[in-house]
């Protein structure tokens, strides 16, 4: 729990009952999970201030960023509620509320934390054509057809920052071709030994 | 016999049955126990569950203890199987029964506990394969459907594509601390920062927060880093671009200001009047500039001398008021009562002063030692103070450090329990394997004693053979000596006959003998029986049946009552 230190004293803002009063605890609660799973801000940020808009903007990051600590270190439960309430004295009935929250939603946060990273594009489908040089000025005779493919492989686009589409193109001979089918079989038949191994 | 109840125990033991630690052998089991682990043994084997325990009412027992023989004759026991076999405990039936359950025991349970993935990496395998069978398992489903590419299912999600999947990129956030004190910054805080949400893109916001930007260079960004200098070079290029085009402009004013030269002309004559004009104009002008400068001049030096006229004037006010004064106290000085009286003043005065002065000093002492005595015992109460703070911090950490012991050794402990149980399992494999090793050792020591016992008994009929080969031959040749004699000899003849006599008698003897030998054996046979069926106890269990069917009687009548 040592890297939680850092937060402890943000945290601890919520002791204030009179600033962060339960009603907006919980909308902060809310607002904070429905952005880590990818969706948008419930409630409107700018209710949720009262006196001392810094120190709720405080708490506010202070929560997110505990959040996804939690679920990237896969803490159970009882250690969250544990660490709220003896660390940052957070009163027992909001520590629950937060750990419950945090339970139905600790699939999707580690799925959008699964979506940190750089990874190799995805292939979805492919288009491909056969094409054969019958002669031309240089040959009169040729190896064969070529085939032209062009794998669709989905991709993060940083700049538009959403999924996009990319195409992937290559030509090869026939002899290339069945080379990348076997690959592609001993992949298959990798996997299969797996599911089917007999202890 | 024991050998084989501790084997019929440990298995119970292993089918999570309840036996007590002091029971060894078969004979110390009752009725209840005996439910018990027939039921037990045939959950094990038929998968569906029985009781446990006996209930309390007699035709319930009875319903219990016959579904139960029922299932036992099922599963193909061939001997004779009832309910008394359960309800009335017989060491040799239940024994039978238990041995013929525990070998129809399934195998697989055994072996299925005793192979368990140990180890990071052959875990990590088996997850692997957990999740490409469930993958497989479920229908294919594009990727396009799913949300990030990844699909939930009941026992975790499914990662189908990690297409939507964002290099880890981080931004600098800047959040609001409430522990610093500069109210410039607080200020800026509260009215100018966004939330931290809006401070950066969505998907940028979980790394930025979990890590700070100074750990991860930006240096992969490279498209936008060529884009921003590529802004500008073209920018200077334009700003190079602007000053040609200004000095060209610049030409053709001049180039419009000729073809207006002509006009100038004609006015030129007026324009020399104007010239002069315009020249006297500003002559004057700077005349009364240079006039304007002199006056402001002039009136700073009035200001001043009016300022230095005034301080005088003030200082001369103060002088003659002094002058005065001093001349008052020169008229009063110069009578010399008046002079007396002023000494005498002014003494008292000075012994007013020293009084005054050590009422002072009497109430200072004691209110400076208080002080004194207050500020040491501040001082001690604040080492105390520092003492207890620094014990609480020491409290603290041990605290800490107990925490993280307990927790380890909750971890060795259940490690260890862990260890223990496959000990155990291992235990019994090798428990079992010295058992059948002592057995064999038995067994072959009992098969010495048999071929022992075989021996001799080979011996004595060897023995008896001989005896009778002798006897056989002993006869043949007295007879043959008798008879050779008896042709002559009247006694011979007498004796022959006698001799043969003799012969008759002794074979009866012998047959005797040897039929008395049978009688023996039967007799143990019958007693060996006699032994069999009072173990059986048949006038016991007779006795407890009637004494059941009484009991079901009186259950039925009661339950009629109610009913009628």
């Amino acid at each position: 729990m040592k890297i939680f230190e850092n937060y402890k004293s943000s945290l601890s803002i919520s002791r204030n009952i009179t600033l962060i009063t339960d009603d907006i605890f919980k909308k902060i609660i809310e607002n904070c999970f429905s952005f880590l799973t990818e969706k948008k801000e419930i409630h409107s940020t700018s209710n949720l201030y009262k006196s001392k808009p810094d120190v709720t903007k405080e708490f506010y990051a202070a929560l997110l960023a505990v959040t996804a600590e939690f679920a990237r270190k896969n803490v159970s439960k009882e250690e969250i509620i544990k660490y709220l309430t003896s660390n940052c004295g957070l009163p027992s009935d909001r520590a629950d509320l937060y750990a419950q929250n945090f339970e139905k939603e600790r699939t999707k946060i580690e799925i959008s934390l699964l979506n940190i990273g750089s990874s190799l594009p995805h292939v979805s489908d492919i288009k491909w054509k056969i094409d054969h040089i019958v002669k031309s000025s240089e040959m009169d005779s040729s190896e064969g057809p070529l085939f032209r493919i062009c794998l669709i492989a989905e991709q993060y686009d940083n700049e538009n920052e959403n999924k996009a589409l990319k195409n992937i193109h290559f030509t090869c001979n026939s002899v290339e071709l069945l080379d990348l089918i076997y690959k592609l079989k001993d992949a298959l038949r990798h996997c299969n030994n797996l599911t089917h191994r007999v202890f | 016999m024991e050998e084989v109840d501790k084997i019929i125990i440990e298995s119970l033991r292993n089918l999570e049955c309840d036996i007590g630690v002091k029971i060894k052998n078969l004979k110390q089991f009752d009725a209840d126990m005996v439910t018990g682990a027939v039921s037990s043994c045939l959950e094990a084997i038929l998968h569906s569950s029985f009781p446990k325990k006996l209930p309390p009412s007699m035709s319930a027992r009875l319903k219990l203890a016959s579904n139960m023989a029922e299932q036992i004759k099922d599963l193909g026991f061939r001997e004779d199987m009832g309910y008394q076999s359960i309800l009335y405990y017989n060491e040799e039936e239940v024994r039978r029964v238990l041995i013929f359950l525990i070998e129809r025991l399934p195998r697989e349970t055994i072996k299925t506990v005793s192979v368990e993935q140990i180890g990071y990496v052959s875990r990590i395998v088996k997850t692997l394969e957990d999740n490409i069978k469930e993958s497989l398992s479920k229908t294919w489903v594009p990727s396009c459907f799913l949300r990030q590419g990844v699909r939930e299912t009941s026992q975790g999600y499914i990662v189908n594509s990690l297409g939507d999947s964002c290099s880890l990129r981080t931004e600098k956030l800047d959040i609001p601390d409430s522990r610093t004190q500069n109210e410039e910054l607080k200020y800026y805080w509260i009215h100018n920062v966004p939330d931290v949400t809006k401070q950066c893109s969505h998907r940028k916001l979980i790394p930025s927060l979990l890590y700070k930007d100074s750990e991860f260079p930006e240096d992969f960004d490279l498209k936008n880093v060529i884009r921003k200098s590529e802004i500008v070079s073209l920018n200077t290029i334009e700003t190079d671009l602007n000053i040609p085009i200004s000095s060209s402009e610049k030409i053709e004013k001049t180039s419009v200001d000729i073809i207006n030269i002509d006009k100038d002309i004609e006015t030129r004559a007026e324009q020399s009047k104007i010239d002069k004009l315009s020249e006297e104009l500003e002559n004057k002008k700077s005349q009364y500039i240079l006039l304007q400068d002199k006056v402001k001049t002039k009136e700073a030096l009035l200001k001043e001398l009016i300022r230095t006229k005034n301080e005088e004037q003030n200082y001369l006010i103060e002088t003659l008021a002094k002058v005065k004064l001093k001349t008052k106290t020169q008229t009063v000085l110069s009578k010399e009562e008046n002079l007396a009286k002023l000494n005498n003043m002014i003494e008292k005065a000075n012994d007013r002063l020293a009084e005054l002065a050590k009422q002072w000093h009497e109430i200072q002492t004691p209110l400076l030692e208080e002080y004194k005595c207050l500020k040491d015992s501040l001082t001690s109460e604040e080492s105390k103070y520092q003492e207890q703070k620094e014990k609480l911090e020491n409290f603290k950490e041990t605290e800490i450090k107990l925490n993280e012991n307990i927790k380890e050794k909750k971890d060795l402990s259940q490690n260890l329990t862990q260890q223990y149980k496959q000990i155990n399992r291992k235990n019994n494999r090798a428990m079992y394997t010295r058992r059948i090793l002592e057995i064999i050792s038995n067994i072959r020591k009992q098969n010495n004693d048999i071929q022992k016992v075989l021996k001799d008994t080979r011996e004595i009929q060897k023995e008896i053979k001989n005896l009778t080969g002798q006897v056989d031959r002993s006869f043949t040749l007295a007879d043959e000596l008798i008879f050779y004699d008896a042709k002559n000899d009247e006694t011979a003849r007498r004796s022959y006959k006698l001799l043969a006599a003799l012969r008759d008698e002794f074979n009866i003897i012998l047959k005797t003998l040897e039929d008395l030998g049978v009688v023996e054996r039967e007799c143990r046979n019958l007693e060996e029986q006699i032994e069999i069926e009072k173990s059986k106890e048949v006038s016991v269990k007779l006795e407890r049946v009637i004494s059941d069917l009484r009991q079901i009687q009186k259950e039925t009548d009661m339950m009629k009552k109610p009913s009628s």
